[in-house]
Order: structure tokens, then C-alpha cells, then sequence
């Protein structure tokens, strides 16, 4: 050795920095994800993907999955999607996903598909609206195109008696008095397009009052025409014997929870071997009992996102108060635990409720009423569609249309989050309007 | 002039170097074993190559050249650990080797420290390897924080996986413990759900699977990646952990049987 070499345990130290060193050049060179934009700017179109958010798919949650849109539909959901490059990317960190909402009680009038859309209600089942305007709304929902309003489907008008409920609206109702007239009657309303049968059953006698409504033979009769038709039959009623009395008739389904007395466990596992849904309505039954949820969702919701009829329906007050809304938690409460499928719905635009916004009211009662987070968004998602019978709705899985709902947060774990909307698409499009540049009223 | 290493006085300057120098020699002494260093180094490359480069499973996902990026970068670490400690430690004990080492000044803890640098040495290459593939051949993306977490995850498998290899090592004689690690680190790769997803083991072996350490650590690698099954870190590391002190009482005994004879 010519010059005095450096002993070999003089230079383990550099070997060992020079070995880090180039293992952290790797690290640091290995491909990262194309770059997604943060929601809260404008939004993609058509042909996206959100990555890694949350998803709720309809059933579950389900952490870090991409939803690649294609075409207004939902091309494919997973674990790290091989996606196109050049394919818009919204970034879904910190944020949870959801199939677009279904309310599955309202009234349309007015901009009531408008005012659901803005809240990420982007499906309406309506029970009980002017068949006119169903049916001008039915083509919307058939194809995708960029649209502010939420689809429709419709009971149309009503089975009631003459001087019944549903007959102080203005909208003019075709009425019945015996069971003979209810073969015609059901094809009377599939004629004019209607998507199921909606029957009422007042008497008024929970709310004070003294209302005309049909016999049980009529009821059971639009029941059994409705069947024989090949349309769903769901009810109106507030009192459980006449619920219990509809379920002995077949009915398919009851659009509200009555609230006069509480079901019994026996009773409520009668409705689960039967199959028959609830739409418990909560969002009205606290309104009735005066206890409304409106100034709550007013006050947490910026004033810009609010049309003037939500305010005006959200403020409202019923002129004649009834029913208890613990009843109606508790029947709720054991509805569920029996396994009956309960459905979120609103009953806007009743006062007290707003089209679209009181949605989210609906998932925070029906959490009150024993459901998980994942329940009651399954409830205002997959249970309604398939309840109904609509497809291509209500989940996040391939071929299904590409209505969406992003928002900032964890609706698992605080389900509030529902109203925190990032980003609202309809048929892939986005509904950014109210969000993103608030838009003057018409 | 520079002073040579016999005039260094104990100290922790003293022990880190010399540390550090058993680590080199104990390292290329196993790159001059090619039965050891062919398989450890190509072994979970040729296997990753097949399983996610060439034969990806079908659809649009990735999620398979991702998880089997965590699992056999696991499984990369899991080779040098075990065989380096159990069949390497049980051959120089037979061969009188370890003997010899214990007459040095040099402390017993440099000793395990080199064992478990070399391992990390081969753990680092394949992770290299596994990582270039998954990036360039097998198309992961992955954030920068996933790549060192990954990285890092893996590697601190190094801990449990040499505390096996000790146990062993520790009993075995030489050419049992060459069976016994063999056995141990195909069974439980394959339990482990580390060549090819645990879910697809029935429910009773997936339940098996807690009582192995590669699970958890391979679980804990996947959480970086989010195709884990879902269990909270702390479960993974309690038991990962309780796993590592069984296996290192096991060799304590082991060696005081060896010592006292």
C-alpha cells in the first residue's frame, strides 16, 4: 500500500450513509398518482373519476376507493383504479361519496325538484302531486343529460274519499265511494302514468279532527286492483290499527309512521314477515307536534343555498298540533329492530320541512330511532330504489347512473356531515350552482 | 497516523464501530453464500414478477400489484431474518464459530446487531427491487408518504422476524434448523396471507392467522396501502409484539442451554 489507506472501519459509517442515501433516492423516485383537483373548484363532467375517497356504496362504507364515471355512468368502483391518464381526477381525501339521495315522500310543486337537487336529493318519489306535472317530468329521468332538477316518479294523484285528505290541496282529485269503482280507478291512474298507487286512510281522529275517508272493503280493494295492475300500493295512515289493518290487506308499503300509540314487538315483527317498507316521515311528525327540525337546518345552512320557498315550507307551522314524535321514534325503533326496511322520506314541502334540505334533518331522526349511519343512508339510497323498483339508482356499483353526492368529512361517524356538500352530480353532471357560484332566483 | 482498531478503547464509539464492522463482514459472508443470497434477494422479485407484472388478475383494479407489493416486500424481509439467524446463527454455533467470537472483546450485542443489519441490508435490496417493479412494471402509484411508510413498515419487520430465526437457531442443531426454517417460512408466508390474499383462506385459518407474526406485520403493511383487512394498528402491534418477547424467551433459553454445556 503506497499511501496510507483509510482503515476499513473508517469508512463503514460513509458506506452506510451512501447505502441510505441511495435508498431514499428510490423512495423518492417511485411514481406517485396523477395530480386531482380538491373539490370546491368547478367540478369534472361525464368522464371522471373521484379517488380515494370514502365510499358509501348503498350497503356500506368503504375506505380509499376510486368511482370512475363514464358517460353519465358509473364505469367501475375499487381499490386503486387503473384509470385513463388524461382522465379528470377530483381528489376524495377527507371526503365520503354517496349515491344521490332518494327522498321517498314528497309534493312537487313549484321548484321542489330544483331546491332537492342543490341538497344532493337527485331522485324524488312523489306521493301524491298533479299527474300533469309527472308526467311532464317523466322524460328527464329517462335519459342522461344535464339538468338542474332531481328525477321523479309519482303516485300521482290519490285514492281518497270524496271531502277526504288529500282533496284540500286544489289539485283536482278523483275520488272514491265503494270497492267496485277501484279496478277503473287503479287504471285510470296507470294510464295517466302514474308509478305506483298511493291510498289514503284519515279519519283525522290522531290530529282532533273528524276527516271522511274510504271503508276498509274500497281500501282493500284499490289494494288488490293495484296488484292486479302490477303497481305497488302504499298507504297514509296515522293511526297503527288501521296500519295493522292495511298490512292484513296486502299493502306494500305505509308512507308514514302513525304516532298514536306504539307498535308492539310482536306487531312489528308482522311487518317484517310481510315485507311491507315505512317511510316514517319524521322530518313532519316532530312538525306536527310542534317540535319542527326547520329552524335547525335553516340556521346551520348559508342563507345563499336556501331558495325562498325552502325558507318559507322550513318556517312553517301546522295550524292544528298532534301526535307524539317519541311514539313515532319508538315504533320506528322497533320497526327496525324486527328487520322491517325503513325509508327516508320528508313529506316536503309540508311546514315545517323543506324539499331537498330536510333530507338530511330525516337521516339525523331516523339515527335517533336506532339506526346506524350506514342504515340510514342505505335508507335514503339502495332501500327506496329497490323498494320501488327503480334501477340504475340508489348505488354505487357499475352501470348504475352517475348521480353522486361528495361531501367533506365522515357521515359514518357523525351524520350530519350528509349537509356538508363538496359537489353534487346528476347524470355526471355537476350541480355546482348553489355551491360553488350561488344563483340568482328566477 | 491513523489508529488501528486494537488500540481503541471500549466506549460507545468503540461498540458502534466495531458493530458496524462485524455487520460488513457478517454481510459478505452471506453475498459469498449463494445459497443464501440467490433466493433471499431473487426469490420475492421472480414472484412478484410472476404474480403482478405478468399475470395480474383480470378488471381494472390494481389493488392486486398493490397488495402483493406489501406482502412480498413482508416476505423479502421475512427470508434474510429467518434463515440469516436460524440457520446461520445454529451454524456457527455447530462449527465453533461462535465460540471463537465470544473469546473477542467484541460484545455480544454487536454481534446481534450485524445479524440483524444484514438482514435489513437484504431487506432494503428487495424493497428496491419489489418497489422499481411495482412502480414501473406493475403500474402502482402510490403517495410519497405511502412509499417510505411501506418501506419503513416492512423493514421494522426485520425485529420479529430475526427474533424467530433466533428462537430457532437457538435449538436447532445445524441441519435441523435448515428444515425447521424452511418449514417455518413457507407455512407461514402462505398462512400469512403473503402470496396471495388472506381472504381467500377459509374463515378458521384466516382466524389461525393471528397467532402469526408475518400476519400482522403484513397487515400493517397493507394498512399503508388500505387493502388490510381492517383491524386497528394497536391489535397488530400488541400482538406482533407479545409474538416477538415469546420468541426471544424461547431463545434465551435456548442459549443458556448451549452456554452451560
Amino acid at each position: 500500500m503506497g499511501s496510507p489507506e483509510r482503515p476499513p472501519w473508517r469508512r463503514d459509517p460513509l458506506f452506510a450513509a451512501v447505502a441510505l442515501a441511495a435508498f431514499v433516492g428510490v423512495l423518492l423516485m417511485l411514481p406517485v398518482p396523477e395530480p386531482a383537483d380538491p373539490p370546491g373548484g368547478p367540478l369534472p363532467e361525464t368522464n371522471f373519476a373521484v379517488v380515494d375517497a370514502t365510499v358509501f356504496d348503498g350497503e356500506a362504507f368503504r375506505a380509499h376507493r376510486d368511482v370512475w364515471v363514464e358517460d353519465g355512468r358509473i364505469r367501475a368502483v375499487g381499490q386503486r383504479l387503473r384509470l385513463p391518464e388524461d382522465l379528470p381526477r377530483v381528489d376524495g381525501r377527507g371526503h365520503t361519496l354517496t349515491p344521490g339521495l332518494i327522498d321517498a315522500h314528497t309534493h312537487t310543486y313549484g321548484v321542489a325538484l330544483r331546491d332537492a337537487l342543490r341538497f344532493g336529493v337527485t331522485t324524488v318519489l312523489d306521493q301524491f302531486t298533479d299527474p300533469s306535472l309527472a308526467a311532464r317530468k317523466r322524460p328527464a329521468r329517462e335519459r342522461l343529460a344535464r339538468t338542474d332538477e332531481a328525477d321523479l316518479f309519482s303516485a300521482g294523484n290519490l285514492a281518497t274519499a270524496p271531502g277526504g285528505h288529500g282533496t284540500q290541496f286544489g289539485v283536482p282529485v278523483e275520488t272514491l265511494t265503494g270497492p267496485g269503482e277501484a279496478p277503473d280507478f287503479v287504471r285510470a291512474r296507470k294510464a295517466e302514468g302514474a308509478d305506483w298507487i298511493k291510498i289514503i286512510w284519515e279519519d283525522g281522529s290522531t290530529f282532533g279532527a273528524d276527516i271522511p275517508t274510504l271503508d276498509r272493503d274500497t281500501i282493500a280493494a284499490v289494494i288488490a286492483a293495484a296488484h292486479a295492475e302490477e303497481l305497488l300500493a302504499v298507504i297514509h295512515v296515522s293511526r297503527l290499527e288501521h296500519a295493522l289493518a292495511a298490512l292484513e290487506m296486502g299493502v306494500d308499503g305505509f308512507v308514514h309512521v302513525w304516532a298514536d300509540d306504539v307498535i308492539s314487538e310482536a306487531d312489528a315483527a308482522r311487518f317484517a314477515e310481510a315485507g311491507a317498507f315505512v317511510i316514517p316521515t319524521l322530518s313532519v311528525q316532530l312538525a306536527i307536534a310542534g317540535e319542527s327540525m326547520g329552524s335547525v337546518l335553516l340556521e346551520e345552512t348559508l342563507a345563499e343555498h336556501v331558495s325562498a320557498m325552502q325558507r318559507e315550507t322550513l318556517s312553517g307551522t301546522f295550524p292544528r298540533q298532534g301526535g307524539t314524535p317519541e311514539a313515532a321514534l319508538e315504533s320506528v325503533r322497533r320497526l327496525h329492530a324486527a328487520g322491517v326496511r325503513i325509508l327516508a322520506g320528508t313529506d316536503a314541502p309540508n311546514p315545517g320541512t323543506g324539499f331537498g334540505i330536510s333530507l338530511h334533518g330525516e337521516l339525523r331522526l331516523l339515527r335517533q330511532a336506532g339506526l346506524s349511519a350506514s342504515e340510514a343512508l342505505g335508507a335514503a339510497t339502495a332501500h327506496p330504489a329497490e323498494a320501488f323498483g327503480i334501477e340504475d339508482r340508489g348505488r354505487l356499483e357499475r352501470g348504475r347512473i352517475a348521480d353522486l353526492l361528495l361531501v367533506a368529512g365522515d357521515p359514518q361517524s357523525d351524520v350530519t356531515r350528509s349537509a356538508a356538500i363538496a359537489g353534487v352530480w346528476k347524470d355526471g353532471f355537476p350541480v355546482e350552482a348553489a355551491w360553488a357560484a350561488p344563483k340568482q332566483p328566477e | 497516523m491513523e489508529p488501528t482498531p486494537h488500540t481503541l478503547r471500549p466506549g460507545l464509539g468503540w461498540s458502534v464501530r466495531i458493530a458496524l464492522l462485524e455487520t460488513r463482514f457478517q454481510f459478505l459472508s452471506s453475498l459469498r453464500l449463494p445459497a443464501f443470497a440467490v433466493p433471499t434477494l431473487l426469490f420475492p422479485l421472480f414472484f412478484y414478477l410472476f404474480f403482478a407484472v405478468v399475470f395480474p388478475s383480470g378488471g381494472p383494479s390494481l389493488a392486486a400489484p398493490t397488495y402483493l407489493l406489501a406482502t412480498f416486500g413482508v416476505f423479502g424481509v421475512l427470508a434474510p431474518s429467518i434463515f440469516g439467524f436460524g440457520v446461520g446463527l445454529a451454524q456457527e454455533r455447530d462449527s465453533g464459530a461462535l465460540v471463537l467470537k465470544r473469546t473477542t472483546p467484541m460484545p455480544a450485542g454487536a454481534y446481534l446487531f450485524a445479524r440483524v443489519g444484514v438482514a435489513a441490508i437484504f431487506g432494503a435490496v428487495v424493497i428496491v427491487g419489489l418497489f422499481l417493479l411495482a412502480g414501473y412494471a406493475a403500474g402502482v402509484e402510490l403517495y410519497r408518504g405511502q412509499w417510505f411508510a411501506l418501506a419503513g413498515a416492512i423493514l421494522a419487520g426485520v425485529l420479529p422476524f430475526s427474533a424467530i430465526g433466533l428462537a430457532i437457531g437457538a435449538w436447532a442443531k445445524q441441519q435441523a434448523a435448515v428444515a425447521v426454517v424452511n418449514l417455518v417460512f413457507i407455512a407461514m408466508s402462505v398462512l400469512s396471507g403473503l402470496w396471495f390474499p388472506i381472504q381467500m383462506l377459509p374463515g378458521f385459518l384466516q382466524d389461525f392467522a393471528n397467532a402469526l407474526p408475518a400476519y400482522h406485520l403484513g397487515q400493517l403493511a397493507l394498512k399503508v396501502v388500505a387493502l388490510d383487512l381492517g383491524r386497528p394498528v394497536w391489535l397488530h402491534l400488541v400482538l406482533l409484539g407479545g409474538q416477538t418477547a415469546i420468541c426471544l424467551v424461547v431463545a434465551a433459553a435456548g442459549f443458556r442451554r448451549f452456554s452451560g454445556r
